[in-house]
């Protein structure tokens, strides 16, 4: 146990009590379906880019990375290097597109935009039966995360503290849905990235800069400096590298509970501002922890957990109240990716299970009430499986976002990149996609090949999506127009030109209606515009 | 050395948040000159799209 004063119990409660003030306010405001899943789709720039990448980043830059560099050296930031540039992939390529195509199809739900890009009775089964599980797990382990941090740093026991951590989630979340976990997301992001950077500087003092890290650090010993890690464990493997930068760059297309966020935008315009806003972030808040953990080597040699070491940190370099802020920050993590995927349960549960198989004809208060309902079904379960624990529970969500990953990153890119992505290229990949990532962890095949399970996973499904979409039916034209439509590339007749320009120019509409009227053109074998 | 690092490793490893930086303020004004052009672009798609209604331009004539 770290903390476990009063200082980290006051600062601890006046934040959740603000995080359910959060809730409770945003429930007023959620008067439609669509408000209470996307917000009312009017989530501006900042708020989209903070919620896309607090969603994107667990407890694990507070704990697990440093701990691996701390163990491995410089090599671990091959992870951050693919972090670091996810939301460039991800909003620049998705973002503007998908915003679009999904407010044409009229989906609330990433699965229903699936259903509907491609339409299929298999489809949303397939998708659904993947999301539920998979997202299911992830939200799992995050309710474990939050209880085990409370319990490890405030000494509180650890069924109490599963029960605060995730009662507070579950709570906000159920009340001001996708607005109440936009603005909490947005506070966490905040917090996080303060208390990360105020670490940071302290510690960069401490270690004389730079130069004076890095010079210490191969003093100490070359290869915590070098290229392949520790004791050159990972000497030539690129193919544990491509898995490593790969796994982040791309991985969070695939992602249900990240890609919503494309949907709530306000508007496709506000694209530009959200790469920026959440690259900055990024790079403030993914490379800084992992530079910690090598900071750490130093300042703190004979630390016996690793995965405490920025806390530690915090606790050596900081006064009491800043300590317990990043305390705080660490609880912001876990909670900001878990009421993203509580969220999305919900809406899954409830648009695309109810609606579509139960009431067909549900009303927009009954939809609401139901995604409540769900999310507080789905808090309640997953707390009682948390305290449980049954064995194996952790060997599901270790592998969740790989399997989400391989199975929809294709479909989503697909879907507004290549307008002859089918309905049989999108089957083949979520199944072939989740099948191989789980023979591939289950048969734990990452290490003796040295290729990461979403390496593999994404491949096999990026094939089985091309040769599924070039054997199957074509998307009918409708579906082809929508998708040339949310490019922007549908062929407009040209006899709008003229319309246009009667609009832009006056003097040009003068010219041209001299030239239809007069006959210089013919004479000279023009045609009309 | 450049920081206390082989240049092989700095560069591999700590150039990253720069390039992203710089990429992205790079995409923002790609994304901004795209997005006039789109702006034109549903302009004309809307008016197309009334005037079809309207019986002033025939669907599946002449493209530009």
């Amino acid at each position: 146990m770290i903390g476990g004063g009063v200082t980290e119990y006051v600062v601890l409660l006046v934040y959740l009590i603000g995080m359910i003030g959060i809730g409770v306010y945003w429930a007023k405001h959620s008067k439609t379906s669509e408000d209470y899943l996307l917000g009312g789709r009017r989530i501006g720039s900042v708020l989209t880019a903070l919620t896309l990448q607090t969603t994107s980043m667990s407890g694990y830059m507070f704990m697990g990375g440093p701990a691996q560099t701390y163990r491995e050296g410089y090599f671990t930031l091959w992870y951050a290097v693919g972090d670091g540039g996810g939301a460039i992939f991800n909003v620049g390529i998705l973002g503007k597109r998908m915003r679009r195509l999904s407010y044409f199809l009229g989906c609330l739900s990433p699965i229903e935009y699936i259903e509907k890009r491609y339409p299929g009775k298999a489809t949303r089964a397939i998708a659904a039966v993947i999301a539920i599980c998979f997202v299911y797990g992830y939200v799992l382990a995050q309710f474990l995360s939050a209880g085990k941090t409370m319990c490890a740093l405030l000494g509180v026991p650890l069924p109490i503290a599963i029960i605060i951590g995730a009662g507070v989630i579950v709570f906000y979340t159920f009340a001001g849905g996708y607005l109440a976990v936009a603005w909490t997301d947005f506070i966490q992001g905040i917090v996080m990235v303060c208390s990360m950077v105020m670490i940071f500087v302290l510690a960069w003092n401490q270690v004389g800069g730079l130069t004076g890290l890095n010079e210490q650090l191969t003093a100490l010993d070359p290869t915590l400096t070098g290229m392949w890690g520790k004791g050159n464990m990972y000497q030539g493997q690129w193919g544990v590298v491509a898995g490593a930068v790969g796994v982040y760059l791309i991985g969070y297309m695939g992602l249900p509970h990240v890609v919503i966020r494309h949907m709530a935008m306000e508007s496709p315009k506000l694209a530009k501002q959200t790469v920026v806003i959440a690259t900055v972030w990024n790079q403030l808040f993914i490379f800084v922890p992992y530079i910690m953990g090598l900071m750490g080597i130093l300042l703190l040699p004979n630390i016996d957990d690793p995965e405490m070491v920025v806390l530690s940190l915090a606790y050596q370099l900081l006064p009491g109240v800043l300590a317990a802020i990043v305390l705080v920050a660490i609880m912001s993590a876990i909670m900001s990716t878990a009421d993203a995927q509580l969220m999305l349960m919900g809406t899954m549960l409830g648009r695309d299970i109810y609606q579509r198989y139960i009431n067909k004809d549900a009303s927009d208060k009954q939809l609401m009430n139901v995604s409540r309902i769900c999310i507080l079904a789905v808090g309640i379960i997953s707390v009682i499986i948390a305290l449980i624990q049954p064995p194996g529970v952790f060997q599901i969500v270790v592998f969740s976002f790989s399997t989400l990953g391989s199975s929809f990153l294709p479909s989503y890119v697909g879907a507004v990149w290549w307008k002859r992505g089918n309905t049989t290229g999108c089957v083949a990949s979520m199944i072939c996609g989740c099948i191989i990532s789980i023979i591939w962890e289950a048969a734990g095949l990452a290490g003796p090949t040295g290729m990461h399970t979403f390496f593999i996973g994404v491949i096999v499904s990026i094939a089985a999506y091309i040769i599924g979409s070039l054997i199957g039916k074509p998307p009918t034209k409708e579906m082809q127009d929508l998708v040339e439509r949310a490019a922007c590339k549908t062929k407009i007749p040209a006899g709008l030109a003229t319309v246009n320009y009667k609009d832009i120019a006056p003097e040009t509409n003068g010219v041209l209606t001299f030239l239809k009227e007069s006959s210089y053109m013919e004479e000279r074998g023009f045609q009309p515009v | 050395m450049i920081f206390g690092l082989e240049p092989h490793v700095f560069f591999a490893f700590l150039s990253w948040p720069v390039t992203y930086i710089v990429i992205a303020i790079i995409m923002y004004f790609v994304m901004a000159k795209h997005d006039k052009e789109e702006e034109a672009w549903e302009k004309a798609y809307d008016e197309w799209q009334a005037s079809l209604k309207d019986g002033k331009v025939e669907e599946g004539g002449e493209v530009q």
